[in-house]
């Protein structure tokens, strides 16, 4: 029997869901809404009495002050709570299968109770009030309410008749016959079955398995799709390219290795192996640190796809060595315009602002509750990310040294402990390698998870206790590819038995291979000598996680697996990780030629300022972080929100691991997606060179700062999208290799590119890319006009627009033949890059908020002429040429004497010159310190042909800072700078000139609330009050 | 010489546990973090310790209301021996989650506790003894104990943020009430909040009376000039500014900002500007509670 039980806010409390919904009701242009009556509802399973009904509602469904029951699904129920009758009702609830964390929790609560249930589902009812129309009420429910992906929607009051999920598996053993397949045979399998495999590598399966004399069954054939799969063997990044004229034999090895190779620093502990990089953080402990994307599942539904991708990087942190304590979470957005016309979102496309809502909420009810500081970020904004969104997550954790080291041995226990396997997230890495399409969110619904922190929470808290018993061999974690991945990758030099019929599951109905290839959330699974199983499995049940052993690993190098006693596979491990084909790519890279734009001298840029102040990319993300619970943990000491009033943009967050140490961390990212249309090797170095500056401003050092790589481009069959990921891939060995700053891990994330639906013109596209695309483009010598899909597809790496006006980013299919292949939209090709450094003492670090009046304020770094993809240029609807470039022999000197400053206490507050220049470093310190400043620009130290007063302002030169020194420190601050940064024969008394100077005086903090920079003329041309600047800063970004 | 005892209950989703224990530490307590599993097989083992924290978090993903499902084992498990616990003088400390789970629980404000009209505190509190075995009268369990408490109204409760969402921010508070034993000697204090449902509401406005009559307000979110906060100032829309209350006698403290986030000079939000403080405001919680728990040895 089942049983519904409806709760609301009590009427008069103001439920602030409702009031959220009216607002954004308004927002998509329904004014008709006047009233919203949220309830949630509760469905439960069970031979129940009245009074026990009564009892659960009472003591467990319905607070007792703030919330009230409500009887029935009949009118008189409905007419009940916000006064007015409702016009339309509405009923979300999860499909059956995405399962929903309320529905476990309220089971055990009623246990609690003393009440026996057979299942509970929640959902949500929606009465609208007002006059409006059904049309608005769908509207609504799609904008707003509901996720076809993950939701079902019942117009009206819904109510359930039964909640059975799943049905009982029949077994069948099925093969796939391979030997004898044509080539049409093998494309239209891969196609099929979702198994994202290249005719190459469809025929190299054939050919082993001929081998064998038999056909693969199908579990053998998706364990092999997954194994390589481009999400879990980065084919493209590691395969052989053509470029110019030589073949990168491995581009990783060839650059971000190499850096590490080649720096060789005793502190790296394990790089580049394991599910994350360790370095040494002290004696005892070292640290961890992986960022990770979740791009596509966070396109069709951001919730569950950030939410998601934050567990899935917490359990990579967890599954470092031998479990490793989470520490901190970052989260890096990248989103369409927010401001984007609703009409023109193309269909199976979420608007930007519910991508990003949806986004920052997932990481928050995730990071949150497993009380994890999600604390360092950004946001960025291209129209190219409107489709296809980018998500990065990372996690910072903790371990002793003792347990870096791991390697399961034979004999030892496949122990499978966390969640449950049910259907969630089936074809999740081999999705993840393929573009975007209209169609996906109907296709790959499956590869959408809902996550569930609190089995998270338990799995964290019980695998630590199980580790520091030293209780593990070894231990990772499910991913993509769930069991078949992680066993997979654990048996590798052994070998494995599986049985999948021990797998716990959610519900019946699984086939063995979903079993094996589900990526449902919060599983770990562990190495465990049968000596200390007992003791293992005994931690896990006092806490109330599942552990089981499925299998066991062996010495033969094959993987078994087995299901109700019949064998379902046996796999050659050497085959599996070593047989896939290596096929060779084709990069080609030719600078584009940008139009510059039409610059008019002003005698005010106040204007400029703001306005780039109060843009996506550079205004305050205040919004967000407030929502994180950013200080969990007690160990931030630098905070992302620093200053006066606490809300200044902080460049790094520094925190304390070790809660009795003031040895502390700094962490940052550098991203410059900007700078990528024109060269993706500036944008490589720019990227590297903000990570460290943002590190170095916090009072960090060169001495241990590592780096993470996330790699998010474009399709990389297209020879010109390869090409550019090759010049950022170089441009980060040759920085990273001068800063002496290791790469210790990194991932990437190609194909992101979005297939348009059929009959979306041309003409739709050209406003997504950046304006101002001159002749000259890449585009220029391959003609765009027709459909694309032969090899001149115009997607130039970096989307950039050609000749004729047709869209940057857009190109043909990859390898598509025949003109039916549909345009695509590229993203600009986007690395991400993080920073960790270990500090020996966190009191020394440096906020960026202005101290106090009267003292000198330093420019560090050389001011060039470099307005090419700088915000100054966007808003004057150009991306021009002149990108910013890296001189990182002379960027270390800086940083290094910029340390030194700080470890001997002379600097009072520091700041790093990015996105808008010096003007927005300006101001954000004034701001922040809610303190004046006057500056010279005549004094910035300056290339000669950057003597202009736009791009002494706007220029976004790399390694440069501002920097405020206490009047008593003046000396002491020069005299450094002079002995680091200046040739010889300009040591005072002889004063150089500008264009001379790696720094320089520029000016004075005052009294006055006021940001006054006088120009090379010496009149101001920016004179502008704090609270204007920040108001335009505050007001970029809302919720 | 003997350490005051403290213990930290921890359940699924508790997150706050470590840095409390840290906390406590520095003032050299002795701490045990303890899972409820543990304290549900042995609930004698209460009696071991001085000093009972229910730290934050989202127990059980607060998939019901905040603090509901843990206030439920509580209420049904543990009642007889929480109230023992209290009645034989020692302290109950609740932080954000944790007040959430003495407020759902019925101890907070607790009017109609059996200790609620014992006098206060002075020669006449009897002693706890630690690891002392439970008494016949109270230690049934079970049935007994737990109808009792399951019994006692919900005098109030904390509900969703008027803003709608989770904040994190520090506010100003002032200590309203010289009635709880943790703020002996505070006056005001300088905290981070950081939950999504802090809005303290009385049941009815004879609560609220009631509340205020009695002292035990004890902590108001305060505006810069020590007036009404407003919003952020008061970050959730709390009734009458109310960020902590505690029981009749004082000894059960529960409140929403979290006061071992404040136990370091460098979790200050503006020690790069202000210098590192002397003494964390957050201490003088786990202080007291320290001093206190000295004089029950």
């Amino acid at each position: 029997m089942i049983h519904r039980i409806e709760r609301r806010v009590r009427e008069g409390a103001g439920d602030p869901v409702a009031r959220g919904i009216l607002a954004d009701a308004l927002d998509l242009g329904i004014e008709g809404l006047s009233g919203v009556v949220v309830s949630d509802l509760f469905w439960i399973e069970g031979e129940l009495s009245a009074d026990e009904v009564g009892r659960a509602r009472r003591e467990l469904f319905v607070d007792p002050v703030a919330e009230e029951a409500v009887d029935g699904v009949g009118e008189q129920g409905a007419g009940a709570g916000g006064g007015a009758p409702s016009a339309h009702w509405v009923t979300i609830l999860r499909k059956p299968g995405v399962m929903d964390p309320v529905e476990g929790s309220a089971r055990r609560a009623l246990a609690e109770l003393g009440l026996t249930v057979g299942g509970v589902r929640a959902g949500r009812q929606y009465g609208l009030q007002g006059s409006i129309s059904l049309d608005q009420c769908k509207l609504l429910v799609r904008r707003l309410l509901a996720n076809p992906v993950v939701d079902e929607v019942h117009l009206g009051r819904h109510d359930l008749q039964k909640l059975a999920l799943g049905r009982k598996y029949v077994m069948e053993r099925a093969e796939v016959p391979l030997l004898d397949a044509t080539d049409a045979d093998l494309t239209r399998l891969s196609k099929e079955r979702g198994l994202a495999l290249s005719i190459a590598e469809m025929h190299a399966i054939r050919e082993h398995f001929r081998g064998q004399r038999r056909n693969p069954s199908d579990v053998e054939l998706e364990t092999i799709a997954q194994t390589w799969s481009e999400h879990c063997k980065h084919k493209t990044l590691t395969g052989p390219i053509a470029y110019k004229d030589v073949v990168i034999e491995n581009l990783l090895k060839h650059t971000i290795f190499r850096v590490t190779e080649e720096l060789d620093k005793d502190w790296c502990l394990s790089v580049f192996q394991d599910n994350a990089g360790v370095i040494e953080f002290d004696e005892e402990y070292a640290v961890c640190f992986k960022v990770e994307t979740h791009n596509h599942p966070s396109a069709l539904d951001p919730y569950g796809g950030s939410a998601t991708g934050v567990g899935g990087v917490v359990r990579d942190c967890l599954g470092c060595g031998l479990g490793a304590r989470p520490v901190l979470n970052t989260d890096v957005f990248c989103v369409g315009p927010l401001d984007f016309a609703m009409e023109r979102v193309p269909e199976g496309v979420l608007h930007p602002r519910r991508v990003l809502k949806g986004l920052v909420a997932g990481v928050r009810d995730y990071g949150n509750r497993m009380g994890i500081p999600t604390a360092s970020g950004a946001v960025f904004s291209d129209p190219r990310y409107l489709a296809n969104p980018l998500v990065f997550c990372g996690t910072v954790g903790v371990l002793p040294k003792s347990r870096v080291k791991k390697g399961p041995r034979p004999g030892d226990l496949i122990l499978l402990a966390g969640g449950r396997t049910g259907r969630d997230g089936i074809h999740g890495a081999t999705f993840s390698s393929e573009g975007l399409t209209p169609d996906s969110e109907a296709a790959s619904g499956g590869a959408v998870q809902i996550g569930n922190a609190i089995t998270e929470k338990k799995l964290v808290d019980t695998v630590l206790q199980v580790a520091e018993k030293g209780l593990l061999s070894s231990i990772t974690d499910c991913g993509a590819g769930g069991l078949s991945s992680a066993v997979g990758e654990m048996a590798a030099g052994l070998g494995a038995v599986v049985d999948l019929d021990r797998v716990p599951l959610k519900y019946e109905g699984l086939s063995p291979t979903e079993i094996w290839i589900s990526e449902a959330q919060e599983r770990m699974v562990l190495a465990v000598h049968p000596k200390h199983l007992n003791e293992a499995i005994w931690i896990f049940g006092r806490e109330e996680v599942d552990a089981t052993v499925i299998g066991h690993f062996t010495e033969d190098k094959r993987l078994h697996l087995r299901y109700g006693g019949q064998r379902l596979a046996n796999l050659d491990l050497e085959f599996l990780h070593h047989g896939l084909p290596r096929v060779r790519l084709t990069a080609e890279w030719d600078a584009p030629a940008f139009s510059e734009p039409m610059v008019v001298k002003r005698e005010n840029y106040g204007e400029h300022l703001r306005r780039i102040l109060g843009s996506v990319n550079v205004c305050s993300k205040e919004a967000i972080l407030r929502q994180y619970d950013h200080e969990v943990q007690g160990g931030m000491a630098l905070k992302p929100l620093v200053g006066a009033a606490n809300d200044g943009p902080g460049d790094a967050v520094v925190l304390r691991p070790v809660l009795s140490s003031h040895k502390g961390l700094a962490v940052s990212c550098g991203m410059a997606p900007r700078f990528g249309d024109i060269d993706p090797y500036a944008m490589a170095a720019s990227a590297i060179d903000e990570a460290l500056r943002n590190v170095i401003a916090v009072g960090g050092n060169l001495d241990r700062v590592a780096l993470l790589d996330n790699f998010c481009w474009g399709n990389t069959r297209r020879s010109r999208q390869l090409g550019g990921l090759v010049r950022a891939a170089q441009a980060c060995y040759d920085v990273a290799l001068a800063y002496g700053a290791p790469f210790i891990s990194g991932k990437d994330s190609l194909n992101n590119e979005f297939a348009l639906p059929a009959g979306y013109a041309e003409d739709w596209l050209c406003d997504l890319v950046p304006a101002g695309v001159a002749p000259g483009g890449p585009g220029a010598r391959r003609p765009v006009r027709g459909r694309a899909g032969a090899a001149a597809a115009p997607a130039g790496a970096g989307g950039v627009a050609g000749a004729t006006g047709a869209p940057g980013g857009v190109g043909g299919a990859a390898g598509a033949a025949g003109a039916a292949e549909p345009w695509t939209l590229a993203i600009p090709p986007s690395l991400l890059i993080s920073a960790i450094c270990v500090m020996p003492d966190v009191t020394k670090s440096v906020s960026m908020d202005l101290k106090r009046s009267g003292s000198p304020v330093y420019l560090v770094g050389r001011t060039k002429n470099e307005l090419g993809g700088s915000h100054y240029y966007g808003l004057l609807g150009a991306v021009g040429n002149a990108v910013p470039q890296v001189d990182a022999v002379k960027g270390r000197d800086i940083l290094e004497a910029l340390s030194i400053a700080m470890e001997r206490g002379l600097v009072l507050a520091c700041h790093d010159l990015c996105e808008g220049g010096l003007a927005v470093a300006a101001a954000e310190m004034a701001f922040a310190g809610d303190q004046g400043l006057e500056m010279e620009l005549a004094s910035v130290p300056s290339a000669v042909d950057a003597q202009r007063d736009d791009i002494l302002l706007f220029s976004e030169s790399n390694t440069r800072f501002l920097v405020e020194v206490s009047p008593e420190s003046q000396k002491a601050f020069e005299d450094l700078m002079w002995s680091c940064l200046s040739a010889g024969e300009m040591a005072p008394p002889i004063v150089p000139r500008p264009s001379h100077m790696e720094w320089a005086l520029v000016g004075w903090t005052t009294d006055h609330k006021r940001l006054s920079i006088h120009g090379l003329e010496g009149k101001p041309v920016v004179d502008e009050s704090l609270a204007d600047l920040k108001a335009a800063w505050q007001g970029g970004l809302k919720l | 010489m003997n350490m005051p005892r403290v213990v930290i209950l921890r359940t699924a989703g508790t997150n706050c546990d470590r840095e409390t224990q840290h906390a406590f530490e520095r003032l050299d307590a002795h701490v045990d973090l303890i899972h409820i599993n543990r304290l549900l097989e042995t609930p004698v083992a209460l009696h071991a310790y001085q000093v009972l924290v229910i730290p934050g978090g989202f127990t059980y993903g607060d998939d019901l209301g905040a603090g509901k499902i843990l206030s439920l084992e509580l209420r049904y498990k543990l009642a007889d021996h929480l109230v023992r616990f209290v009645q034989d003088g020692n302290l109950v400390l609740g932080i954000c989650n944790g007040f959430q789970v003495l407020v759902k629980a019925g101890l907070l404000p607790g009017f109609t506790l059996p200790f609620s009209r014992e006098k206060k505190r002075g020669t006449s509190v009897r002693r706890g003894r630690p690891g002392r075995p439970a008494r016949a009268s109270s230690a049934r369990g079970g049935a007994g104990g737990a109808t009792a408490l399951a019994a006692w109204p919900q005098e109030a409760t904390l509900t969703g943020n008027d803003s709608g969402r989770f904040e994190a921010r520090w506010i100003r508070l002032k200590v309203s009430s010289d009635k709880s034993e943790f703020l002996k000697g505070g006056t005001s204090l300088y905290l981070p909040v950081a939950h999504g449902e802090g809005k303290f509401v009385p049941a009815s406005p004879l609560v609220r009376d009631q509340l205020r009559d009695s002292g035990q307000v004890v902590l108001r979110y305060a505006g810069p000039e020590g007036g009404p906060a407003g919003y952020p100032g008061n970050p959730n829309g709390s009734v009458d500014d109310i960020a902590g209350v505690c029981d009749p006698t004082g000894r059960i403290l529960g409140l929403m900002p979290h006061p071992e986030r404040f136990a370091d000079p460098t979790h200050h939000p503006r020690w790069t500007r202000e210098g590192l403080v002397e003494s964390p405001d957050g201490l003088l919680i786990f202080e007291n509670a320290v001093r206190y728990a000295k004089t029950k040895l």
